[in-house]
């Protein structure tokens, strides 16, 4: 049984067709990565299995049970906790609060939760009754995500969270994502960085305009050559010049030879 | 002077009670982002409550069914009015409490009748004496009474796990959602608070006065006038501003004529939301974010 | 520069236009003489308690077509029908017993006032917090009544009475037909100013602020100008109506003139439908027949104190059932399904018409050339916006020059769309300036940008909702025209020949990137790929200087983005510039003069294609930067933070 089993979602938004029978599974304890072009319908794929968005047919199985009609906060409580794009923090409250908000299925998080984020991120535990609107990107991206570990999930999906960061900052995101995991929490990455999430990833699944393209294992889809076109967020029908080539083969065996060792 | 301090005195009671269903709109807006026009009636309904359990139990538990009716009478305009209607955005929303203060001032009508009915103060004693000028023991009571509610409120919404919720559906719905908060919850939750203050207020509003199916039109008005003061954000200071209200129109009955009070406060608000919108605080409430 | 030459597609098109156009032009004067037919004839075979319901019906009509005109064009919800009238009627009653001021002078003078009122209130009202409008026009409306209720000169509670029936030029409308007349024909006039309006070049405007307010504002529309007229328009209509009113009944007191008089027309403007001036008379008519019912039905079941409460509390549940159930009304549903026909029969013409989508234009050696000029149309210096802790753009200069297409790329999050932001006016920059030509225009609203002759499209689509693609458009052709209010309620020639000559313009421009054939769709029921060329097509409809973009070709298939980049390199020979922001780098690489590179909201690299290319730091950003490639050991952050 995979902790995660998403089948032949569909999704529209008015006239727009965004998800065109999507199919994906995750394993515990692994970090599974979509990527593909602005307008894939990524964003749109985390939304619909965490809730947010409701599916227009298909089913989002979490853990063995069918989640594609349960309620919101049912869908946290059992487990299933995502990271927006943009953070999404509440600007107007504190640090501590908006944390102790990401434990409100569990009337608020217990300490050792609380303790847990803290060693992650001490940033935040500085910064504990700040208002949370007032920090950088990146210390809000971590807020994001702490609150999510608040609501003690089995897996976390994340939305994008090198956005707008710099890369010192993207490392030290990341970082923290193989940390999670190593505490046993599975993830989901939704990444525009498409080398970043596939140096930290398991295994991949490249979505184009609502539908998977491929998916394998990091190694083969770093082989595949529609991904490559992808990195360029090309539209994925034309030729990559020999330097564009070049160079995006040596980046992608490094990504991969890093997420080997 | 002694005028002056009498209409002060005279004005906190009323100030109270328009600060505090200032705060039953203030709480409403804060979650579901538009102005219950039914509010004053809420703040009848609340009144009659008290009314009907003044006929078998003693002033101040007649007042605590007075909320109990306004509470219900706020939920039964989430349901009707809010609920139905949650994505057709404000102005939809809007009109139709208007359509259902209406209904429930109506339904009130034919039930009640048009004549006053009253209610014992909620304690007895005669009115203090303060510098010459007297102070009804209502008034401490109505005074005392927002007092506490400012300081339960301010704990609620700052320090349980609910009112933190309830402030983060009004700052970003998404993302309440995604820490697995109810919104139709919080925002039932939010129509029962704003009701109990404004109806336990109707409630109280009949021991100085009288309570009759029309008295909605006044108070919802001038409450109103105290959430734009507060810059309908702030308890605290819609309170005050309810106070401020209050005391202004006691002095103008007092000092011009009681029978251009209500006009001077209407122009009032017109003032108010044309040269100051966002109420007494605007330099915190910009700055703040 | 060379105005594009008309395809032969487009000139097929026209003939069958023009037969609509025809057609409309023999179906009004025929609705104007059945209307009068019907309101002559009426009075003569209803009898009198049936003519004299009707003119109240009448004088009802008047308001709600009033607030028809605020709450259904422009979204606004006033509570101030019972103030304008209450001027009307008491201006009236005062001027022509006191003062011997003929009536017809004294109704237009108690407009005025209800038009100046309307716009004192209006104007700083909508500027700053329009959404409180409701509780100031209740107030305004209560006040009006308290004042009324208590005045020694307007006869206090006791009312005002002595005025006399109308008469203009001799003719004294005495008796209830003749005042079954003048309320019908007046209404008759009203509702067709009201239409006018709203197919009109300011309807438009108003629609389009209700439907998107800051893609309205980036059209060029006053936003808070355009409701504070239509609003003040509505008072002067409302006041009308108080003036027949007391010519009517010869007496006036404060009663009619209460807020339950402004619940009223707006339980009628609800139930009529919001959507048109149809739907104010609809329901007006409807309203009055149910309180006729429950003052048939009440009494006998409750008894005779009951109707006044009873029919309030059927009004206010009916109010509300009808906003639950069915929110654009009878007239709605009504007018829905005849104008689905009717646009579904224009769209089966211009079907057959114009099957041919997309006519991709060749490229000339004009279009593709490069002009070197060093003019400089817009330029953004140390701009900045920050979004509390955030720093979304951070010191960025920029220049546009004449005639170049600028490409902005970067990574997501970069800060692109708010550097287009601050560029267009939507935002105000914390610090910086933007100037235009040579005009610092930093922190003007979004209108005025327009006026300087920046367009711009949004990264999600984002059209008028309930207009049709090419109501859409001519929106962006606002500032083109200059027929406001007044003149389009009665129809000029110059009026008319501006309205077909801004249509002549737009339809060229929708025929150039292949939309004709869409013209009659409601806009938001398009594809994506569709919503943005109409997009592209309303900006350049407002025939900019500079147009901003931001990612038009999302959603676009290699063929559409092919002739895409065709028309924009034609705007570009036709004496645009250019500057958009789009993840496609193929199409960047083509078509772009220059690019300027953001990451983390500042400046990367700015150069020309080629140069960005070879970049090896910009191949980083774009691609993303895999973190294994180091970066200083636990540097303390790169952003400064408040403390």
């Amino acid at each position: 049984m995979f902790l995660l089993e998403v089948t032949d979602l569909y999704f529209r938004y008015g006239n727009a067709r965004v998800l065109e029978g999507v199919s994906l599974t995750v394993d515990e304890g692994e970090i599974v990565t979509i990527i593909g072009p602005n307008g894939a319908g990524k964003s749109t794929l985390l939304n619909v299995i965490s809730r947010s968005l409701r599916a227009r047919s298909g089913s989002v199985r979490l853990a063995g049970e069918d989640i594609t009609k349960a309620g919101q906060s049912h869908v946290v409580r059992s487990g299933c906790i995502l990271v927006p794009e943009g953070r999404q923090v509440f600007p107007t409250l504190t640090v501590l609060d908006n944390l102790l908000l990401g434990g409100y299925v569990h009337r608020g998080g217990s300490d050792e939760t609380l303790a847990r984020v803290y060693r992650l991120f001490p940033r935040l535990k500085q910064r504990a009754n700040q208002l949370a609107g007032t920090m950088s990107g990146g210390e809000q991206q971590m807020l994001a995500i702490g609150r999510a570990m608040m609501g003690r999930p089995k897996i976390m999906l994340l939305d994008e969270p090198s956005l707008g960061l710099s890369p010192q900052m993207v490392k030290r995101i990341f970082d923290a994502l193989e940390a999670l995991r190593a505490e046993g929490t599975t993830l989901l990455l939704v990444e525009q960085n498409a080398l970043a999430a596939l140096g930290l990833a398991d295994r991949g699944y490249l979505l184009q305009t609502g539908s998977v393209v491929t998916s394998g294992t990091v190694e083969e889809l770093s082989a595949d050559p529609n991904v490559k076109k992808v990195y360029l967020g090309a539209s994925g029908d034309e030729d990559l010049t020999p330097a564009e080539a070049s160079v995006l083969e040596r980046e992608v065996d490094a990504a991969v030879h890093d997420s080997g060792s | 002077m002694q005028l002056w301090l009498q209409g002060l005195l005279t004005g906190l009671a009323v100030g109270t009670v328009y600060g505090v269903i200032g705060v039953g709109y203030v709480i409403i807006h804060r979650i579901a982002g538009m102005v219950n026009f039914a509010q004053g009636d809420i703040a009848m309904i609340g009144a009659f409550g008290a009314v009907m359990g003044g006929g078998f139990l003693a002033p101040p538990l007649a007042v605590l069914c007075g909320g109990l009716a306004g509470a219900a009478a706020a939920l039964l305009v989430y349901w009707m009015a809010i609920h139905p209607l949650r994505n057709k955005g404000a102005l939809v929303q809007t009109i139709a409490t208007l359509g259902m203060g209406l209904a429930i001032r109506s339904a009130a009508q034919l039930y009640f009748g048009t004549e006053p009915h009253q209610l014992p103060p909620v304690t007895g004693g005669g009115p203090i004496k303060v510098f010459g000028a007297s102070l009804s023991v209502q008034t401490v009571w109505l005074v005392l009474i927002m007092v506490v509610l400012f300081f339960v409120l301010r704990t609620y919404f700052d320090k349980t796990m609910t009112g933190r919720a309830l402030s983060a559906c009004s700052i970003n719905r998404y993302a309440a959602g995604l820490v697995g908060i109810n919104y139709v919850k919080m925002a039932m939750i939010a129509f029962v608070i704003s009701g109990l203050v404004t109806g336990l207020m109707g409630g109280l509003v009949v021991g100085y006065s009288f309570a009759n199916v029309g008295m909605g039109f006044t108070l919802g008005l001038k409450g109103f006038v105290a959430a734009i003061l507060g810059g309908f954000d702030k308890i605290g200071v819609t309170m005050v501003g309810g106070i401020i209200v209050g005391v202004l129109e006691s002095w103008v009955a007092a000092g011009v004529s009681t029978t251009y009070q209500d006009v001077i406060i209407y122009a009032l608000l017109i003032v108010l939301l044309i040269v100051r919108p966002s109420g007494l605080t605007r330099m915190q409430v910009t700055s703040r974010v | 520069m060379s105005e594009p030459t008309t395809t032969p597609a487009a000139t097929a098109t026209a003939p069958a236009l023009d037969t609509s156009g025809l057609r409309k032009r023999l179906l009004s004067p025929l609705a104007i003489v059945v209307w009068l037919a019907v309101v002559i004839i009426f009075p003569l075979v209803a009898g009198d308690f049936y003519t004299g319901l009707a003119t109240t019906i009448g004088t009802n009509c008047l308001l709600a077509i009033g607030l028809v005109m605020v709450t259904g064009y422009a979204g606004q919800f006033s509570l101030a029908p019972a103030a304008f009238y209450a001027v009307g009627a008491y201006g009236t009653a005062l001027m022509t017993v006191n003062m011997g001021v003929p009536g017809l002078v004294a109704m237009l003078i108690s407009a005025g006032i209800a038009l100046a009122i309307a716009y004192a209130i209006g104007r700083p009202i909508f500027r700053l917090r329009g959404h409180f409008l409701a509780m100031g026009t209740l107030a305004l409306t209560e006040v009006f009544f308290l004042l009324a209720n208590n005045l020694e000169a307007t006869g206090g509670s006791s009312g005002f009475g002595g005025i006399p029936p109308l008469t203009v030029v001799g003719f004294s409308f005495d008796t209830l037909p003749k005042q079954f007349w003048l309320a019908w024909v007046v209404v008759g006039a009203a509702l067709w100013a009201a239409l006018r309006i709203g197919k009109s070049r300011e309807g438009r405007a108003l629609r389009a602020l209700r439907g998107h307010e800051a893609a309205a504002e980036a059209c060029g529309v006053n936003v808070p100008w355009s409701k504070t007229r239509i609003f003040a328009g509505s008072a002067f209509i409302s006041s009308l109506a108080g003036s027949l009113y007391a010519h009517f009944l010869l007496y006036v007191n404060p009663p009619p003139f209460g807020v339950e008089t402004s619940i009223n027309i707006l339980s009628m403007v609800v139930l009529g439908g919001l959507a048109g001036p149809w739907g104010a008379v609809i329901g007006a008519t409807l309203i009055e027949i149910i309180r006729q019912g429950i003052e048939g039905v009440l009494p006998s079941l409750f008894g005779a104190g009951s109707v006044g409460a009873g029919e309030s509390l059927v009004l206010g549940l009916l109010l509300v059932f009808i906003l639950v159930t069915r929110p654009d009304g009878v007239a709605g549903g009504v007018g829905a399904l005849a104008g689905r026909i009717r646009e579904a029969r224009e769209q089966a013409e211009l079907d057959a018409n114009d099957a041919a989508a997309f006519a991709t234009p060749s490229m000339s050696a004009q279009d593709a050339r490069k002009y070197e000029s060093d003019e400089v149309v817009l330029r953004a210096e140390n701009l900045t916006k920050r979004f509390g802790g955030v720093h979304a753009v951070d010191d960025v200069d920029l220049v546009l020059y004449r005639q170049e297409i600028l490409a902005m790329i970067g990574p997501n999050g970069a800060g692109k769309t708010t550097l287009l932001n601050l560029l267009s006016g939507n935002l105000v920059p914390t610090s910086g300036r933007v100037v235009v030509g040579e005009k610092d225009v930093t922190g003007r609203p979004a209108f005025q940008f327009a006026r300087h002759g920046i367009a711009r499209t949004f990264q999600t689509p984002s059209l008028f909702a309930g207009m049709n693609a090419r109501a859409n458009v001519l929106v962006g052709a606002h500032l083109r025209g200059d027929v406001g209010l007044s003149r389009s309620a009665l129809p000029t020639r110059a009026a008319l020949r501006e309205e077909q000559r801004l249509g002549a313009e737009i339809d060229e421009v929708m025929h150039q990137l292949g939309l004709s054939h869409l013209a009659r769709r409601e806009a938001t029921q398009l594809s994506l790929g569709q919503q943005k060329l109409l997009e592209v097509a309303r900006a350049v409809g407002q025939r900019p200087d500079i147009l901003l973009l931001d990612e038009p070709c999302a959603g676009l298939n290699r063929v559409e983005k092919d002739a895409l980049a065709a028309v924009l390199r034609r705007l570009r020979a036709a004496g645009m510039s250019l500057l958009l922001i789009e993840h496609d780098m193929q199409f960047v690489m083509n078509i772009a003069d220059r690019v300027h590179v953001l990451e983390f909201g500042k400046t990367l690299h700015v150069g020309t294609p080629a140069e960005v290319q070879a970049d090896p730091k910009v191949i980083d950003a774009y691609l993303g930067v895999d973190r294994a490639t180091e970066a200083p050991e636990d540097e303390e952050d790169e952003t400064d933070v408040p403390a």
